[in-house]
C-alpha cells in the first residue's frame, strides 16, 4: 500500500516542507530510499527500524521504496525519521490515520527504543508549514518555547513512536504542559546533566569551573578604570549602532571593553527576539529563554571565509548571521586574511548575507556592529612612552596597509586607546558604569526611533544624512573647515555628520550643535 | 636601451671633448688603472643627462671638506647643482619617527639656513631628515640629500616629491652607483659623509641607540662641531641629544645658537643683519615663553601666532610690522582666538604628552566637553594627538 506525510528540513535559515512517501509492496524484503537525503537522513531506515520492532510493531518484510519530494533538493538532518517510520506504519496497514495526512507536520528524531528526540530547526519548519496552511503540527516532546512563537498552527508534542500513533489515529488529547515552555527548558536541562554524568566527568568539572567564574563576577565596565574616553565613544557607537576600530597597545583594555559592550546593549524587542531564535534553532545553539540576549561574537583571526559569512553543504551559519542585532568582536583585525574581511563588506553595506544553493536563493540576516580592535603595529608597542617598537617601517606599512581600503570606510568611529596610568589604575575613583552608560545609550535610541524609526545612525542612507544630520550656518562653517584642515574626504565628512547626530542624540538634543560636530571630528580616521 | 646607440656616441663624443670630469686632469692614467670599475660603471651610464655627474676625487669640484676629513673617500654620484658642495653647509640629523617638537626644530632649522643662505645637509630618511630639507625648500633655499642608495632611486618611497625637488633645486648625492637599492650597512657609510660636507651637525632627536648618533661620533672624529637639540628627560626619543650633551656637545638652546657659534655661519648672518633693515625677529622656540604669552593673552598673542605665520608665509625678507599685522589678521580670521578654555589647556600640555583621561582629570573638564576642544585645537594646529595620547605641536 501507498503512504504519505509531511516532513521537513532546513537549509539555511529557512524550512522547506518534504513529502515522505513510502510504498510497501511484495517483493524480496529490501528498503530502498530515493530523494537526495544525505548520510543522516539515510540513516534513518535503521532507527526507523529498531524504533518500529521495539515499539512493538512489525517491520514489514516486504520490499519497502521510500521516496522524498521534492527529489532535486537535498535533504539533511535527523528530523525525517518520524516521518518516515510512520509512513513505514500507514503503508503496512498497521495504522489507520483519522487525520489527513496532508494537513498535518511530523518532525522527529528516532531513539532505537522509539522515544522522539528533539531536532534543530524547528521554527524555521513549523514557519515552512504555516506558510503552507498547514494547520497541525506533531514535534518532539523537548523542544522548547520555539513553538510558542509560531501561531496558528496547533503543536502537538509527542514522546515516542507510540504516542504519535495514538495522535494519527485520533485517540489521545492534546498534552497541555507543552505551551509552558519554561517547564520544556527545564526538562531539557535534566536531560543535558544526565548525558554529561554518563558522559565525561571532567568535562562537566570545567564546565563548572566556567561557569562559577562567570556567576561570581558580573561583567561591568566600572571595572575598567582609566579609560573614560574610550567608554564614552564605545557608548556612542552602541547608541547609533556605529562600527568601531580601537587602535591600542596591547594590555590597554581593548578586548576587556569589547567583551563588556552586550551589558550597554538595550534589551531585545519581540520581533528581534523572533528573528534570533530562528536563526539560533536554525543553527542548534538555541539557549534558554532567560539567556537569550543580544549576541556577541567573537571568531578568532583564524577564521575561514564560509565560517564568517556562512556557506557550505548544507548551507551553515556564519559568524555574522549569529551576531545579527549584536555585536561581531574582530581582535587584531590586521591578523585576518584579507580575503576574509573583503567578504564582510556585503553584510557591512547590505545587513544580509545572500547564497545560492540549488538554483534557490537564502538571505542569511546578518544586521551587526562591527568592533574590532588592533595593535598600531606587529609588535605593539608603536608610540608606546616606554616601550621600544622594534618593527621596521616596511613591517608597519604592510601592517597598515592590510586594513586600508573599503572596510576602512565602512568603519565610522576610528578610537586610540592609551596606555594607563599606574595611578588612575590603583585609584578608587568614580568612574562610568554599564548602568550609567546603558542609560546614555537608551536615550539616544529612544530619540532616533521618534525621528527615523527602527533605522539606527550608524545605518542612515546619504538621503537620510541630509535630512536628519545637518546644523545651522555656524556647525557647517566648522565642519567645513575641519573637512579642509584635517584632511577628510566626502565619506568622512558623511560619517563625521552621522557620529555627531547620535552625540547630539545622547546629549537629549535634536539640534546638532557645534560641540557634537567638533567631538565627532575626533573619531575620524588617522592616518 | 633603444637609444643605445646614440647614447653611446654621445658618450663618446663628451670623452673625446673631455667633457668628463670623472677622470682627474693631472692623472687620469692612474685612475684608469686604479679604478676600472667606475669608468665600467661610467660607461654603462646610458641616461646621462648635463647635471647627473660622477665627481672623481681629484676634480676641482669635489668638496674639500670630504676630501680633508674622509680618509678613503669615493667619487660621488651626483644629481642636481654640484655648486653646492662648495657652500658652508649645516647638517641636521635626527629620528625617524621624532615627535611634533622635533619635527618643527628641524623645519625651523632648515627655514633659517635657508634665510643665511646656508645649505642644509641631511639623508632624506623619513622624520627629522626630512622635516629639515621641507624647511629648508619652504623658505626657497638650497639643500643636499645624501643618499644611501643611488641618485636614481627613490627610497623612501613617500619622500619621493621631496626627492624629485631636491633634486630640481638643490643637489643629491651618493657614494654608491645610479641604481643601488638601499642596504642596512650603507647608512653608517653614508654619515660620515654628511658630517664630512658640513661646518656643524645638530643632532635633533635621537633614541640612544640611533644613527643619529653615529653622524655625531664621525662628526667629532673629523673635527666638526656637534649641537645636540635638548629634549624632555622622560621620553625615549631624547636619550641620544640629551646623551650628547652630557659627553660635551654643544647645547642648543635657541635656533640661533649654532648659526651665531659657528665662525662661518655667524659671517653670512651678519650680512644677513646688516642687509635687512629692521632685524629679523629673533625666533624664540621654547614653549613656556611661547605658551604664557598665549596664556596671559597678551595683545602680543601675536608673537606666538607671528611664528606660525610666517612659517606659512616662508619669506627670505624681513618684514616690516605692517606686513606682521596683516599676517596676525588673516591667521586669526582663518581661525578665530584662542579662548580662555583653550588657553588653560594648552598651558596645562606644556608639561608633556598626556592622555585624554588625564587632562580630564589634571583639568577638571569633562570628556564630553574635552574632546570637542581639543578638535578645534587640532584643527588650529596648535595641539596634536597621537595613539591617544595629546600634545602640543
Amino acid at each position: 500500500m501507498l503512504a504519505g506525510m509531511l516532513g521537513a528540513t532546513v537549509s539555511g535559515i529557512s524550512g522547506h516542507l518534504v513529502r515522505v512517501e513510502v510504498d510497501v509492496d511484495r517483493g524480496l524484503p529490501s528498503v530502498v530510499m530515493t530523494g537526495l537525503g544525505d548520510a543522516t537522513v539515510k540513516e534513518a531506515i535503521f532507527r526507523a527500524r529498531r524504533a518500529i520492532v521495539n515499539s512493538d510493531f512489525i517491520f514489514p518484510r516486504n520490499k519497502v521504496v521510500i521516496n522524498l519530494l521534492p527529489p532535486w533538493m537535498r535533504k539533511h538532518g535527523s528530523q525525517l525519521d518520524l516521518p518516515v517510520a510512520l509512513s513505514i506504519l500507514v503503508a503496512s496497514k498497521q495504522v489507520f490515520p483519522s487525520l489527513n495526512l496532508d494537513e498535518i507536520l511530523v518532525v522527529g528524531e528516532l531513539s532505537l527504543d522509539g522515544q522522539v528526540n528533539k531536532c534543530k530547526g524547528l521554527l524555521p519548519m513549523l514557519m515552512a508549514a504555516k506558510a503552507a496552511q498547514v494547520k497541525k503540527a506533531i514535534v518532539p516532546y523537548s523542544c522548547g518555547y520555539e513553538t510558542d512563537l509560531c501561531k496558528g498552527i496547533d503543536v502537538i508534542p509527542v514522546t515516542d513512536l507510540r504516542q504519535a500513533v495514538l495522535v494519527l489515529e485520533g485517540k489521545t488529547e492534546k498534552r497541555e504542559c507543552f505551551s509552558e515552555g519554561e517547564a520544556v527548558d527545564a526538562s531539557r536541562k535534566i536531560g543535558r546533566t544526565l548525558l554529561k554524568q554518563e558522559g565525561s566527568a571532567e568535562l562537566v568539572g570545567y564546565e563548572n569551573t566556567l561557569k562559577h567564574i562567570s556567576d561570581d563576577e558580573e561583567e561591568d565596565f566600572n571595572q575598567i578604570k582609566g579609560q573614560e574616553a574610550s567608554k564614552i565613544a564605545l557608548a556612542i557607537a552602541v547608541a547609533g549602532g556605529h562600527n568601531i576600530l580601537m587602535k591600542g597597545s596591547p594590555g590597554t583594555g581593548k578586548s576587556m571593553m569589547a567583551q563588556r559592550l552586550p551589558t550597554i546593549m538595550p534589551e531585545l524587542t519581540e520581533d528581534e527576539f523572533l528573528e534570533l531564535v530562528i536563526i539560533y534553532s536554525a543553527a542548534d545553539k538555541l539557549r534558554l529563554k532567560a539567556e537569550m540576549k543580544r549576541p556577541f561574537r567573537r571568531p578568532g583571526f583564524r577564521v575561514t571565509k564560509s565560517a564568517l559569512i556562512g556557506g557550505g553543504v548544507p548551507l551553515s551559519l556564519g559568524e555574522v548571521t549569529l551576531a545579527h542585532r549584536g555585536v561581531l568582536f574582530l581582535d587584531e583585525l590586521n591578523q585576518f586574511e584579507t580575503g576574509v574581511l573583503q567578504a564582510l563588506r556585503e553584510p557591512l553595506e547590505n545587513g544580509e548575507i545572500i547564497l545560492n544553493r540549488q538554483g534557490i536563493e537564502y538571505h542569511l540576516p546578518s544586521d551587526f556592529m562591527l568592533v574590532a580592535a588592533t595593535n598600531p603595529c606587529p609588535c605593539g608597542y608603536l608610540g608606546h612612552p616606554e616601550i621600544r617598537c622594534k618593527c621596521t617601517e616596511r613591517m608597519i606599512s604592510t601592517y597598515k596597509s592590510r586594513l586600508s581600503g573599503p572596510l576602512m570606510d565602512r568603519i565610522d568611529m576610528h578610537i586610540e586607546v592609551a596606555a594607563v596610568d599606574y595611578e588612575i589604575l590603583s585609584s578608587d575613583g568614580n568612574c562610568l558604569s554599564s548602568k550609567d552608560m546603558l542609560k546614555m545609550v537608551k536615550i539616544a535610541r529612544n530619540r532616533q526611533k521618534k525621528r527615523q524609526g527602527n533605522r539606527l545612525n550608524g545605518k542612515l542612507s546619504h538621503s537620510e544624512v541630509e535630512k536628519y544630520c545637518v546644523g545651522n550656518k555656524e556647525t557647517e562653517a566648522l565642519l567645513a573647515e575641519g573637512a579642509r584642515k584635517l584632511h577628510l574626504s566626502a565619506r568622512g565628512v558623511f560619517k563625521v555628520r552621522k557620529v555627531a547626530r547620535t552625540i547630539a542624540d545622547i546629549d537629549d538634543v535634536e539640534t546638532i550643535g557645534a560641540e557634537h560636530i567638533a567631538r565627532a571630528l575626533s573619531y575620524r580616521e588617522r592616518f | 636601451m633603444r637609444n643605445f646607440k646614440t647614447i653611446e656616441n654621445k658618450v663618446l663624443d663628451e670623452w673625446k671633448e673631455g667633457i668628463v670630469i670623472d677622470v682627474g686632469e693631472e692623472n687620469s692614467t692612474d685612475v684608469e688603472n686604479d679604478d676600472i670599475s667606475i669608468n665600467n660603471e661610467y660607461l654603462s651610464w646610458n641616461e646621462k643627462k648635463d647635471e647627473d655627474l660622477l665627481l672623481d676625487v681629484n676634480d676641482a669640484r669635489y668638496p674639500k671638506l670630504l676630501r680633508e676629513r674622509v680618509p678613503n673617500c669615493k667619487p660621488l654620484y651626483c644629481k642636481g647643482n654640484i655648486a653646492l658642495l662648495q657652500k658652508p653647509a649645516l647638517a641636521v640629523v635626527g629620528s625617524r619617527h621624532p615627535n611634533g617638537y622635533g619635527k618643527k626644530v628641524a623645519f625651523e632649522l632648515g627655514r633659517r639656513c635657508a634665510q643665511l643662505g646656508i645649505v642644509l645637509v641631511s639623508g632624506l630618511a623619513r622624520g627629522i631628515d626630512v622635516e629639515g630639507h621641507k624647511g629648508s625648500l619652504s623658505a626657497g633655499g638650497e639643500t643636499i640629500a645624501v643618499l644611501a642608495n643611488g641618485v636614481n632611486v627613490k627610497y623612501p618611497k613617500e619622500n619621493c616629491l621631496i626627492q624629485n625637488e631636491i633634486e630640481l633645486k638643490g643637489l643629491l648625492t651618493s657614494e654608491y652607483p645610479m641604481d643601488t637599492e638601499p642596504k642596512p650597512y650603507f647608512f653608517p657609510q653614508r654619515n660620515r659623509l654628511i658630517s664630512g660636507l658640513c661646518q656643524g651637525v645638530v643632532v635633533v632627536q635621537a633614541e640612544s641607540r640611533s644613527g643619529s648618533l653615529i653622524t655625531a661620533e664621525c662628526a667629532i672624529e673629523q673635527g666638526v662641531e656637534v649641537f645636540a637639540v635638548p629634549g624632555n628627560i622622560v621620553e625615549k626619543m631624547s636619550m641620544g641629544p640629551n646623551k650628547l650633551i652630557a659627553d660635551g656637545a654643544a647645547i642648543l638652546t635657541n635656533v640661533e645658537d649654532v648659526f651665531e657659534h659657528i665662525r662661518e655661519f655667524a659671517r653670512l648672518r651678519e650680512i644677513a643683519l646688516l642687509n635687512s633693515r629692521r632685524e629679523v625677529d629673533k625666533e624664540v622656540l621654547d614653549l613656556d615663553d611661547l605658551v604664557y604669552t598665549v596664556a596671559k593673552g597678551e595683545s602680543k598673542e601675536g608673537s606666538f601666532l607671528n611664528n606660525d605665520g610666517l612659517r606659512e608665509g616662508a619669506s627670505t625678507e624681513p618684514y616690516n610690522y605692517v606686513e606682521k599685522n596683516v599676517l596676525m589678521e588673516k591667521y586669526q580670521s582663518q581661525l578665530g582666538r584662542l579662548n580662555a578654555l583653550e588657553r588653560q589647556l594648552v598651558s596645562l600640555l606644556t608639561a608633556g604628552e598626556v592622555s585624554m583621561d588625564k587632562l580630564s582629570q589634571i583639568s577638571g573638564l569633562p570628556l564630553s566637553k574635552l574632546g570637542g576642544i581639543v578638535t578645534v585645537l587640532e584643527m588650529k594646529g596648535i595641539v596634536y594627538c597621537q595613539m591617544g595620547k595629546i600634545g602640543i605641536k
